[in-house]
């Protein structure tokens, strides 16, 4: 029987039912892990679901859908057998699986080629590798005295359920119920689903009533007793008997079973928004506490430093030490390994690596570095967008690298470290690296830049690599199927920013490139330095400040149209707060402070009036109508009553100097 | 003619089973997707044969040979075990309930018609 006798259709119409009943079952059990209770039925029916698929492929001799649901089968049998448990890693290997199933349906549909299963093949190998042993059990006879007829007729996984219900020491009846020939159906169904609601069903039984009746023999395992078993029953002939335990064990067992129910880990799963809720509520109370401090302040300035004012500012002082300490612990909670999402774009690597033709070995280092759980699963598109950049645009084609001296096979190398309130990432390969001269042709060619840009390969390569984050900059004349379709840097360089994060690039040509991500470990709620401008007050975030400095109108110098500024070796580009805002300013004596943000070659001077506090905050988001404010990433109160104070979005400023760089020169 | 009962839960594998009979032809083919629906066709007319998947919900293959071989109307009626490999014990259990035959899936049509052609034969 081969796939040309029967029309594919017939395939995708039923594969298609089977994984949306798969997929309802992986929904219901996702949410009884939530709940700590995975429900057998649930595991049972994804079982028999992923079974009928293996054997529909199998039958239509679709060979990866077959393979790969053989082996999801294989699995999903130990599960409901108890020989392998589902914890968290098993559950995100049963969902990528049947998603990769679903991919592998539409992929036979519109008769493309099958996408690779072999690693999909390879974690459930290795959750299968990790289960326990199974523990030699006594025969089922020797525990309960149930008919031989019946113990024969179990299925392997009814027997493996028979004797989980004995373990939990449950009661068991046998049911007796005649039904007519003619109705039995809907009779026996509805008595099943009646007893479902008390209990669980081992089997049913069909056996032969007299003339034209039938008969069937149901045992139902449960926690309650037969008066409530009895009153579930509406069906009017059936009798219910109860299964005695093959010998005392029964009465002895509960105290030591008991440890068997309680669950053996100490962990809960907690929704992050939960969490998010948390962090709001300690924001506010940080602006409470900014409240009474400037209550205190006022006290004290009434009657000095004694009495009432004096217990006031020692509560204070204790109320900000406690809700430090809530603070730091509803973080530490937030914080998961950034292994999480590094194991995931380590499967995709192989997969791409394989379609562009390349060889590539992923080195992983520092996935124990903890970043905040939200902004994690935020991280994995840019990441993954960088390294299939590596892969596609950086590394070289084996016979290349041959004839370059390099070895055939590329290295992407993919780092995290914690680097005290910051997390630094780099994604690292070994290479072509990128070609500045190449890269400011193309932004000429793209309209990017004049043809008489000024730009100097060497004194401004820095601007020119950056040229790359620009929207509708892409130096290949294909887009690749690797490098995703349309989605540019430009994409990337927003998603890292809008985590109030950085992103730098150090190449060289014929070594390779560094991308360097820098990223707060958390959004939910950061120190800033609450600065004025114009007359107004506004936020920086403290994780982007380099250093702050006192200075003046003489030592500013105007380079190409631009203000700089000498900072030691280096020359840094200013920028004015009030003249972005167009806000009027306070020109007092011509001093000012300059605050040094950014990291590596990419600083910026910010050119503020005066510097007022530092505080907690937490950044309240704009609202869709102001959100696209360049230089203004959120908002946030500072509970002294001077209302709503804006943060300042410190990577669009240095990339809107960059920007002015560019156009600064076109003039 | 002889009369086939299929009873299996996937309709696509239903229709390849029946295709392949009437294929080599001389079979009348009664389908059922559930153990209750093979509950009601087993009185409705003789049978010859019938074959039948394990893992089925609510009565599964081997309950269902057990009604059949202990019920002497239907007792004689030889059965075939259609279902996959790794099923080896609930295969050893068919067998031992009185099951004719078992046939892997996926199966060629050749396979599935040498285990028909002996179940009847043993008959």
């Amino acid at each position: 029987m081969s796939k040309t006798d029967r029309p594919i259709k017939e395939f995708l119409a039923e594969a298609e039912d089977i994984l949306e009943s798969a997929n309802q079952a992986l929904l219901a059990l996702d949410s009884g892990q939530a709940a700590g209770r995975i429900d057998p039925d649930t595991v049972n029916s994804l079982f028999r679901a992923i079974h009928s698929f293996k054997g529909l492929a199998g039958m239509f001799e679709l060979k990866e859908p077959s393979e790969l649901s053989h082996k999801l089968e294989f699995l999903l049998d130990e599960l409901r057998l108890g020989k392998v448990g589902l914890g968290r890693e098993a559950f995100d290997v049963l969902a990528d699986t049947v998603a990769q199933l679903g991919r592998l349906v539409q992929q036979a549909g519109t008769s493309q080629p099958f996408e690779e299963v072999t690693e999909t093949r390879e974690r459930i190998d290795g959750i299968l590798r990790a289960k326990p042993s199974a523990a030699g059990e006594r025969t089922l006879a020797e525990q309960i005295s149930l008919d031989r007829g019946i113990l024969q007729v179990l299925t392997e996984y009814e027997e493996h359920r028979l004797r989980e219900c004995i373990r939990e020491q449950k009661n068991f009846f046998l049911l007796k119920a005649d039904f007519d020939l003619s109705d039995f159906e809907t009779a026996i169904k509805d008595l099943n689903a009646a007893l479902k609601k008390h209990g669980e069903i081992i089997c049913t039984l069909p056996t032969a009533g007299g003339g034209a009746g039938i008969s069937f023999t149901i045992v139902v395992g449960t926690t309650e007793d037969r008066a409530a078993l009895a009153a579930a029953i509406t069906a009017p002939r059936v009798s219910i008997e109860k299964i005695a335990y093959a010998d005392s064990r029964k009465s002895e067992e509960p105290k030591a079973e008991a440890g068997a129910l309680r669950s053996v880990s100490n962990t809960v799963r907690v929704d992050i928004y939960k969490l998010d809720n948390l962090m709001n509520i300690v924001g506010e109370m940080h602006l409470l506490k900014n409240v009474i401090g400037r209550i205190g302040k006022e006290l004290r300035a009434l009657q000095g430093f004694t009495g009432v004012s004096a217990d006031l500012h020692k509560a204070h002082r204790s109320l900000e030490r406690r809700l430090n300490e809530l603070q730091e612990g509803i973080l530490e909670v937030r914080m998961v390994p950034i292994g999480q999402i590094f194991t995931r774009l380590s499967q995709m690597v192989r997969k791409y690596a394989k379609e562009a033709g390349k060889e590539i070995e992923l080195e992983l280092q520092g996935e124990e570095t903890e970043l905040d759980k939200l902004m994690i699963e935020d991280l994995a598109d840019p990441l993954m967008h960088l390294i299939r950049n590596a892969i596609d645009h950086g590394i070289e084609f084996p016979d290349d690298r041959r004839r370059l001296g390099k070895p055939e096979q590329g290295t992407v190398r993919l780092t995290a470290s914690p680097r005290g309130n910051r997390v630094v990432i780099t994604i690292e390969d070994d290479g072509g690296g990128i070609d500045a001269a190449k890269i400011l042709a193309k932004g000429v060619e793209k309209g990017l830049l004049p043809p008489n840009h000024g730009l100097d390969l060497e004194r401004d390569r820095k601007d020119i690599l950056d040229l790359i984050f620009l929207p509708g900059f892409t130096t290949r004349e294909t887009v690749t199927e690797l490098s995703g379709r349309g989605v540019g840097m430009d994409v990337v360089k927003r998603n890292v920013s809008k985590l109030s994060g950085m992103i730098d690039i150090l190449t060289e040509p014929g070594q390779g490139t560094v991308f360097t991500l820098t990223l707060p470990i958390t959004l939910a709620i950061i120190k800033a330095l609450i600065v004025e401008a114009g007359g107004q007050l506004f936020a920086i975030p403290l994780g982007s400040v380099l250093e702050i400095l006192q200075s003046s109108s003489d030592q500013v110098e105007t380079v190409e149209g631009r203000e700089v500024m000498a900072v030691r070796e280096d020359t840094v580009p200013l920028l004015r707060v009030a003249k972005v805002f167009n806000l009027a300013v306070n020109h007092r004596r011509g001093a000012f402070y300059v605050i040094l943000v950014g990291l590596a070659e990419r600083r910026l001077g910010i050119i503020v009036e005066n510097l007022r506090d530092q505080q907690e905050i937490v950044i309240k988001p704009l609202g869709k109508r102001l959100s696209d404010i360049p230089g203004i990433s959120g908002a946030t109160e500072l509970g002294d009553r001077k209302g709503v104070v804006l943060v300042l979005d410190v990577e669009s400023l240095i990339e809107g100097t960059l920007k002015k760089t560019v156009v600064s020169t076109i003039k | 003619m002889k009369h086939v009962l299929i009873v299996e839960d996937s309709k696509a594998i239903r229709s390849m089973i029946r295709v392949a009979l009437e294929e080599a032809g001389g079979f009348i083919v009664v389908e059922a997707g559930n153990g209750f629906e093979a509950l009601k066709a087993l009185p409705a007319q003789p049978l010859d044969l019938i074959i039948t998947d394990i893992n089925m919900p609510d009565i599964n293959g081997l309950e269902l040979i057990g009604y059949v071989k202990s019920n002497p109307a239907y007792s004689s009626i030889p059965l075939i075990i259609v279902s996959t490999e790794k099923s080896e014990e609930d295969k050893k259990r068919g067998l031992s309930l009185g099951a004719s035959g078992y046939v892997v899936k996926p199966f060629k049509k050749e396979d599935l018609m040498s285990a028909v052609g002996k179940a009847l034969e043993g008959k």
